[in-house]
């Protein structure tokens, strides 16, 4: 063969010498390797992924029917039909037998102005001349009392911004004289709430067994009364005031919100080399890395890591939210190693703040090597943090139901606890000595999410976070730097005041 | 667990077999791919991209030869095609005349042990150590050489020429061998 022909010596030795070089790969080939082989064993993940994607639209999109099904003019329509057998009221108007309706009409009119009072009064009377009721106005809801003189009616109808008018009528609503073979008793009402005043919404089905039903020919004429009394540029200025004339105490409450989150994560570190170290006479103890990259010649790994904390929420204006909190953090990574079976000498070369950044050996004992040896381990570096988070959200798109923030935050933060398995200056072994973790610390976080406001006005959130941590874990005195990042999904309920 | 074990084991996708498999051989086929890449991230890369190819072809194995042997030449092609993949190693590999390549002392590493000879073959030029690699350690003719790199014939035996004799150098300079040399470049040997 032409190549036993032109081995020689010095291809037999390159064989030699190159036959047992052995070099162990990183956990990550085998973990990339078998997700490759294995892809079957990431179905359970996404299927849960795809259940809570899918849950979150349909919540999303029946919610959003509900309401556009209820909304017009920013108010609810509702026909309450009552059950004749439990609320019937007849009464005989000559031959005709009748039933009695009820229409309750709750509206927003201006404060401490007579026009939208007087608008309002109008249309009452149109209401009345439309469905040939008797109207006789009463406090249902405590807005008006309609015992007081004209004037009191009107400041208390000021006051409080809202005016329920129950008409009381013995007329049939759709036909008089088609109600006599009728002995159903119906009792209508009908609610003109505007967007955030204080109505009481009647529930679904009441205690005494009346249903909700829908009756088109009493909507439509209603409907339009009120759309022919009240133009757009009046709904508009009625919501626009009433947004604006909450009282102080309830503008504080509605700009203010509290929120609780969880942020699961993954988190990593980022090493490096001290640039305030001086590595003076002693530099040959340091090793210089293989790779040129001390981040590849420590083998970690990254791992699950968790926060939780509370933060109040006060908005500025509609886009921008400031915050402020208290967090818990756990952070933790692992590291692959190797345990020996006796214990080897080994040191860390750490500047001296007493002698002016010169460095000194410390000397450990260890049972952990950065290269093969007995069997493989992992060393768990962890610490735990209480910090303050201070930002802002900034609401990029949205409606009234979901949103889109993106926010900031700052983070002081104080490393209570922890745990640290130390590379050696000569990055052959590790050490643990936990006394170099630096107590105090400072944190950044970015993030967006989603907002989603349920119908009971709880809001959920949900989306990415990067977690970035500004110093190093780890004492000035200490040769290499360590910075953890955390990308996880946090998630959290916000709810008003 | 036996060879034989292993290998119906990860024929049948067992991860527990495959894993034994990828832990007995990985290390020593690192070792290939780390003479092959320019670190050993890329080194790793290579070994993964192997390795996926030798667990999806496993069944062609048949028990003619060592497994290791099938298991190498598997990886060594995969390293080739990765390579081959980068413009700048292909222009590389078909340089004929590459006089005037001197190799700086002080990049040369200064390990011990059996690292020394490895690191040494990292520090020549690109063509000529995949050339050297092919030919000298992992056994391909020049004609094989040539088709696996898309190259002449004649190409391959001058590259490896004078990467040879490169490697001589630093093997002397570094006192790893001690055979002296009159001629150190354009040594037509083969």
């Amino acid at each position: 063969m032409e190549k036993e022909y032109y081995t020689t010596d010095f291809e037999q030795l390159l064989k030699d010498a190159t036959e047992d070089f052995k070099m162990y790969p990183s956990r990550r080939v085998w973990n990339s390797l078998y997700n490759n082989l294995h892809p079957a064993k990431r179905w359970p993940s996404l299927a849960v992924c795809l259940l809570l994607v899918t849950s979150i639209l349909y919540i999303g999109v029946t919610n959003n029917n509900a309401i556009n099904a209820s909304s017009k003019f920013a108010s609810s329509t509702r026909i309450w039909i009552a059950d004749n057998h439990l609320n019937s009221s007849t009464k005989d108007l000559g031959n005709e037998q009748v039933t009695e309706a009820v229409v309750d009409k709750t509206v927003a009119v201006k404060n401490k102005s007579l026009n939208n009072y007087e608008k309002f009064l109008a249309e009452q009377d149109r209401v009345k001349q439309l469905l040939s009721l008797n109207i006789r106005q009463e406090n249902v809801n405590a807005y008006v009392d309609s015992k007081l003189p004209y004037n009191s009616q009107k400041e208390s109808a000021a006051q409080s911004s809202v005016i329920t008018i129950s008409n009381v009528s013995e007329a049939n609503i759709q036909n008089p004289t088609s109600a006599t073979s009728s002995t159903n008793s119906k009792t209508i009402e009908e609610k003109f709430a505007i967007n955030d005043l204080p109505i009481d919404n009647p529930k679904e089905i009441t205690s005494d067994n009346r249903i909700l039903e829908t009756s088109a020919n009493i909507k439509n004429k209603l409907t339009q009364s009120i759309t022919e009394s009240l133009n757009n540029p009046d709904k508009a200025w009625i919501d626009n005031y009433a947004f604006y004339n909450r009282n102080e105490k309830n503008k504080w409450k509605a700009k203010t919100s509290l929120e609780y989150y969880i942020t699961p994560s993954i988190g990593f570190r980022d090493i490096g080399d001290n640039s305030t170290y001086k590595p003076g006479v002693n530099n040959s103890l340091v090793a210089s890395t293989a790779n040129g990259n001390l981040s590849k010649d420590v083998d970690q790994q990254a791992a699950v890591n968790l926060e939780a904390g509370a933060a109040l929420l006060y908005s500025v204006s509609k886009k921008l939210r400031l915050k402020a909190g208290l967090q818990f953090n756990y952070t933790n990574y692992s590291i692959n190693a190797y345990e020996l079976k006796h214990p080897a000498q080994t040191s860390l070369l750490l500047n001296d703040p007493i002698t002016g950044n010169r460095p000194r050996v410390q000397a450990y004992n260890t049972l952990y090597a950065n290269s093969p040896a007995l069997s493989s381990t992992k060393l768990n570096n962890n610490t735990v943090q209480l910090s303050v988070p201070l930002g802002f959200d900034y609401k990029i798109a949205g409606n009234n139901r979901i949103q889109w923030y993106a926010g900031a935050t700052a983070q002081p933060t104080y490393v209570a606890s922890g745990n640290a398995y130390l590379v050696s200056a000569d990055m052959k072994f590790y050490v643990n000595d936990n006394s170099f973790i630096r107590h105090w610390n400072m944190n950044s976080a970015v993030e967006t999410f989603i907002s989603y406001k349920t119908n009971n006005g709880l809001i959920i959130n949900a989306g990415p976070q990067i977690r970035y941590q500004l110093f190093s874990t780890y004492t000035k005195e200490y040769t290499y730097t360590e910075k953890l990042y955390n990308i996880g999904l946090k998630m959290g309920i916000t709810r008003n005041f | 667990m036996t060879e034989e074990q292993m290998l119906a084991g990860s024929i049948k996708n067992n991860a527990a077999a495959q894993e034994a498999l990828y832990n007995r051989f990985s290390p020593r086929m690192l070792g290939v791919c780390y003479r092959f890449a320019k670190n050993r991230e890329d080194a790793e890369d290579m070994l993964q991209e192997g390795f996926i190819k030798i667990f999806t072809q496993l069944h062609q194995y048949r028990s003619e030869g060592a497994l290791e042997g099938w298991i190498r030449r598997i990886v060594v092609h995969t390293c080739i095609n990765i390579l081959k993949k980068n413009k700048k190693f292909n222009e590389s590999v078909d340089i004929i005349h590459a006089n005037g390549i001197h190799i700086r002392e002080d990049i040369i590493p200064s390990i011990m042990q059996a690292k020394q000879v490895v690191e040494c073959i990292r520090v020549l030029p690109l063509g000529y150590r995949t050339v050297l690699n092919l030919y000298a350690i992992e056994g391909f003719s020049h004609k094989e050489i040539g088709h696996l790199l898309d190259i002449e014939e004649s190409t391959s035996r001058s590259q490896y020429t004078r990467a040879k004799a490169m490697l001589e150098d630093i093997l002397i300079k570094k006192n790893i061998i001690h055979k002296p040399r009159k001629k150190l470049y354009g040594d037509t040997a083969i």
